[in-house]
């Protein structure tokens, strides 16, 4: 049974290392006997590792793997920031973003309540503008304001 | 049978040695046993056990794992060769391993920086041993 065993083991190896040693790694299996079982065993599991880890491409192509997987992260990661920048750009935090990078400031981090304090000072500015040009609109006289000619209108009207 | 003399080992031999053999020191603990155990005769990989656990007095003992993966290395580099079967009669799964000049020569040059070594770890220890007495 334990040959057995130690035979799969040793099946497990990679084909090059167990077509050149496996048969005599079994013939010393058979001549050590039963009293180096375990030992032989811890080898041969440590070979394993070490032959199919170590001396195979495995760790090459694991390194490699590895590598693509980062670079593959990287690669989403700015391309969601490209997306996230596209959505962002006309808003006022791009333009902030852009004033801040043209003093060579470094961009801060997006902070929502900072973002909407100033989209709402920004609202009450434009409050404040229509509110004016509303109060200027009310103080001319309407005589002027009926007798001054539309040029868009008489255009129409010409072309009409 | 191989002899192997106390002459192989000098130091000036040990100066003007090539790169290869310098990039190969020093000689992992395993691979040492092995060159050692192959220094006398020619022998198979369980002799090889066998005489590694002798050399050491049973504080070393190589796996046929350990040892075959080993065997590998020095085949490769060059170190180890394989030798001729010596009798039809034996079990065909026995392969006998032989070491090569270059494996000698690489053997020489571990052995004499290992002396070197002992050299100024006894230097060291008796310095050691004098301060401590006064």
């Amino acid at each position: 049974m334990r040959r057995v065993f130690y035979r799969a083991l040793i099946a497990l190896h990679p084909p090059r290392f167990r077509e050149r040693f496996g048969d005599e790694m079994m013939w010393v299996f058979d001549e050590a006997g039963h009293e180096r079982t375990a030992r032989l065993f811890a080898d041969g599991i440590l070979s394993l590792l070490r032959q199919w880890l170590l001396r195979s491409n495995l760790w090459k192509m694991a390194a490699g793997t590895a590598i693509s997987a980062l670079l593959l992260c990287a690669w989403g990661n700015s391309m969601l920031r490209g997306v996230d920048m596209s959505l962002m750009r006309g808003s006022l935090w791009h333009e902030r973003l852009m004033m801040n990078a043209s003093l060579g400031e470094r961009p801060r981090p997006f902070d929502e309540a900072e973002f909407s304090r100033e989209a709402a000072q920004a609202v009450e500015i434009l409050a404040e503008i229509r509110k004016t040009e509303a109060r200027k609109h009310h103080s001319q006289p309407h005589d002027s304001l009926h007798s001054t000619p539309n040029p868009s209108g008489s255009a129409h009207a010409k072309k009409g | 049978m191989t002899q192997y003399s106390e002459s192989d080992i000098s130091n000036s031999e040990y100066t003007t040695m090539k790169d290869e053999l310098k990039s190969l020191l020093p000689l992992s603990p395993a691979t040492l046993h092995i060159l050692l155990a192959l220094a006398a005769e020619d022998r198979h990989g369980y002799g090889i056990m066998l005489e590694v656990a002798r050399q050491s007095q049973g504080q070393y003992e190589l796996g046929p794992g350990t040892l075959y993966d080993n065997l590998e290395k020095l085949m490769r580099r060059g170190l180890v060769n394989e030798a001729l079967r010596r009798s039809a009669n034996e079990d065909p799964r026995r392969r006998y391993y032989r070491l090569s000049a270059f494996g000698r020569r690489v053997l020489s040059a571990d052995l004499v920086r290992l002396r070197g070594v002992l050299k100024e770890a006894k230097a060291t220890f008796s310095a050691i041993k004098s301060s401590e007495s006064t």
